[in-house]
């Protein structure tokens, strides 16, 4: 009866239902398959995972308590425990099939099989998936964590495309995925647009337009989202990115109406909740914000998507509702659950302090805001400009400006041309009755950055490019997250590979600087354009040195 | 999750039982399937109950299947998950699915389709359409039974012949102004116990089937061999 396909292969069930465990296991052996795992929880799952090989994983989606079936394998994506040749298979019913095809989560399985699971149809799944991954496994060995080099997948991709015979539609949108993650916005929305006008599959949809989203064409990336809608209005990842698109837009009530849509339709993902609750918290709508903040936690309790964000978020709208003892008991769970995180105690500390001011107990508001000064002094670049804020806001409120000064200096250093947020910084001041202070320190610390840009710019113009990249990378030392002082450190690198030819490690160095912008702007359009120079440059060149 | 039974709708509470008794089909088709193989395959009466109960129990599982396909798709929750297909090999694995009791019967099967076809759709979707149209052709056929696969008009379209007597008249589709309609939920015969919901199962999945502004149908005839029926579902 059985052709064997599976002799040789090594398997594991994931159910927490033994009789249908066993049964599977069997089914399994009696297509030559010896070597059968066994696990009846995600935990038991994810450390199996983690210290064997599987060559294929069928997973229950329903495991009773703790995770279920998609949260073992976005965990054991998320940490990259799950190697690309493995085909992981989730066992699900019609309706849940539906409902995650509809949020188009970001970790989908490789297939769905649906009970009752026979013999014939496994066997074949199966064997499609394997010769699949066979095909793919020279990609995958790029795209894998420990030895991802995006720019040799793309080269194995259209190797494989042009070894002849009919594209694959996989392979091609495998291709438009690493040219996204490449940062080629511009290549991967043209390539997908193809892609869209042979065929009109969601996921074709939803990568043209995250595609067109990054290069600022918000326009076209609405209409190709709100063609999703108009296939199925259940598309919940649709209305996510249309809200993406709002926010961008500056229209931030617009975006959290789209927001709440998605979450009537699918409520289950710990992101969305928390996309809603920070733009609800942005709009002051703090009985929505309170709302997702506390959804986010409810459904992040097995998630890897699990953060103390949410708490903080939580804790900040039950502030603003008026309930700062319930906001406490959040920060109190949130520094037991993230115990052993510092960023986590950071942003409590502070959320406390905060919190304190309200209640009018200077001391233990003092005193948790010492906490945080001491966290934030261990890795200063850690925080964000926000967070330093907030955190100089409750010095200031505590009459101890120094300690304002320190953070909203480092603060103002990494955001020098940020209008909104020197405002920000501004209207603190002020409000502690130390606007002149305060503008005075905003002018002073941007005027610094500002003259050591300046001095780089010109070392570059004059053509000393070594003078001006040392200049660059000592100051990116001290305002890391600086976005002009990144751009113009790569720039310059970029600019003296033109001129004398890339080396390795400087293509490296640029292309770290250039990451390191896309990852605090992922839409910065200079940040685009230094990296198609920098892809220009890196094959040819290199050729051109090796030849030497 | 905590329901509460009160507040749900009778179809949410059917929802809710199949997918309980799928679990259970599960492990009945899968320990049955496993007594098939001890059993040796002799042609001896509880041999041939054995594959009965096979056939019903994949029955039973087909409707559930039906029925969920049907309870979601009212909702707008039924969606096709698309992807590439080569529709030889999906055919072959689904009649490799009957193929005992295709044998067991002595009814003979062939596939005409080029190998290299590859064609768009949800596979699964697909198969639960497979499934009804050959264990019905199974209980209908005299003893040939052909599968039919091309590209018409860029459409795929997947057509099941046999040579029984063909499909009653309330079952066959209409012919209105050049084009045939099959996607209206024909009337229940009690009597034949022939419900048509199959039937417009298959035209809901053909139906949700779309791309580039077109989308799927499905056709029923007599126009199979020898005059016996011919189910057809085109997919863009």
């Amino acid at each position: 009866m059985s052709s064997g396909s599976l002799k040789g292969k090594k398997a594991l069930i994931i159910d927490d239902f033994a009789g249908m465990r066993n049964m599977l296991k069997t089914n399994l052996q009696s297509m030559q398959c010896e070597d059968v795992s066994l696990a009846c929880n995600g935990d038991e799952a994810i450390s199996l995972i983690e210290s064997n090989y599987y060559d294929f994983i069928l997973c229950d989606y329903d495991l009773g308590i703790g995770k279920n079936g998609p949260q073992v394998l976005e965990e054991a994506k998320y940490r990259d425990i799950l190697p690309f040749s493995t085909a992981f298979v989730v066992i699900a019913s019609e309706k849940i099939r539906t409902e995650m095809i509809l949020g188009l989560m970001d970790h989908m399985p490789d297939d769905f099989v649906q009970k009752p699971i026979t013999r014939t149809i496994l066997e074949s799944r199966l064997g499609k998936l394997f010769e699949r991954k066979a095909r793919l496994a020279e990609i995958g060995v790029y795209l894998h964590s420990k030895t991802r080099d995006y720019t040799k997948a793309l080269h194995a991709c259209n190797r494989e495309l042009a070894a002849g015979g009919p594209p694959s539609l996989e392979l091609l949108i495998l291709k438009g995925n690493i040219l996204y993650k490449l940062g080629d916005y511009k290549g991967a929305s043209a390539h997908f647009q193809k892609l869209f006008e042979l065929r009109e599959t969601p996921t074709i949809a939803l990568m043209l337009g995250q595609s067109l989203f990054y290069e600022n064409r918000l326009e076209e990336a609405e209409a190709v989202f709100k063609k999703v809608i108009g296939k199925n209005a259940n598309y919940a990842f649709a209305f996510d990115w249309l809200a993406k698109i709002k926010e961008r837009q500056g229209n931030l009530k617009q975006s959290q109406q789209l927001l709440q849509i998605a979450i009537k339709k699918s409520p289950s993902s710990v992101p969305r909740q928390r996309g809603l609750g920070e733009i609800s918290f942005k709009n002051q709508d703090f009985f929505i914000s309170e709302k997702a903040f506390q959804q986010a936690i409810d459904y992040g309790e097995n998630s890897c998507y699990k953060s103390h964000v949410d708490y903080t978020g939580l804790a900040k709208s039950l502030s603003e509702n008026n309930q700062p003892d319930e906001a406490l008991k959040v920060v109190e769970k949130l520094k037991v659950t993230f115990a052993d995180k510092d960023e986590a105690l950071f942003q409590a500390a502070i959320v406390e302090s905060r919190l304190y001011i309200e209640m009018e107990d200077e001391e233990a508001s003092l005193k948790a805001a010492n906490e945080a000064m001491a966290l934030y002094q261990k890795n200063p670049h850690d925080a964000t400009g926000d967070q330093a804020i907030s955190l100089a806001e409750a010095f200031l409120a505590l009459g101890q400006s120094e300690q304002a000064m320190i953070l909203v200096t480092d603060a103002v250093r990494n955001q020098h041309d940020d209008v909104a947020f020197l405002r920000q910084v501004s209207e603190i001041f002020a409000k502690a009755g130390l606007a002149k202070e305060g503008h005075a320190l905003v002018e002073k610390t941007a005027k610094v950055v500002m003259e050591t840009n300046n001095r780089g710019v010109q070392l570059a113009q004059l053509g000393k490019l070594d003078e001006s990249i040392a200049l660059f990378v000592e100051a990116v030392k001290s305002m890391p997250k600086n976005i002009i002082i990144n751009l113009n450190t790569a720039k310059s690198l970029i600019m003296l590979m033109r001129k004398e030819g890339a080396t390795k490690e400087n293509l490296d160095l640029a292309k770290y600087y250039l990451d390191k912008v896309a990852s605090i702007d992922p839409a910065n359009k200079q940040q685009h354009e230094l990296m198609a120079l920098l892809r220009q440059l890196s094959p040819v060149k290199i050729k051109k040195l090796l030849n030497r | 999750m905590d329901i509460d039974l009160d507040k749900l709708e009778f179809s949410d509470i059917i929802a809710s039982s199949i997918h309980d008794i799928k679990n259970s089909m599960t492990m009945l088709l899968g320990t049955l399937e496993s007594v098939l193989d001890e059993c040796p395959a002799d042609g001896s009466k509880q041999y041939q109950k054995l594959l009965q109960i096979q056939y019903e129990g994949k029955r039973i599982t087909n409707n559930f299947t039906q029925l969920m396909a049907l309870y979601l798709s009212k909702k707008g929750e039924y969606v096709p998950n698309v992807s590439e297909n080569n529709v030889y090999d999906f055919l072959s694995d689904y009649l490799l699915e009957h193929e005992r009791s295709l044998s067991d019967r002595g009814i003979e099967f062939e596939i005409a389709c080029d190998e290299n076809l590859i064609w768009f759709f949800d596979s699964d979707m697909l198969a639960g359409v497979i499934n009804n149209v050959v264990n019905n052709a199974i209980k209908y056929t005299k003893d040939k039974l052909r599968f039919h696969a091309e590209v018409i008009d860029n459409y795929l379209c997947l057509a099941l012949e046999d040579n029984g007597t063909g499909y009653p008249p309330f079952l066959l589709s209409s012919t209105q102004d050049g084009h045939v309609y099959s996607d209206q939920p024909h009337r229940v015969n009690h009597k034949t116990s022939n419900t048509g919901l199959g039937l417009y199962f298959s035209a809901v999945v053909a139906k949700l089937h779309k791309n580039k502004g077109r989308s799927g149908f499905i056709t029923t005839t007599n126009e199979g061999i020898n005059g016996g029926g011919k189910f057809s579902i085109f997919l863009p």
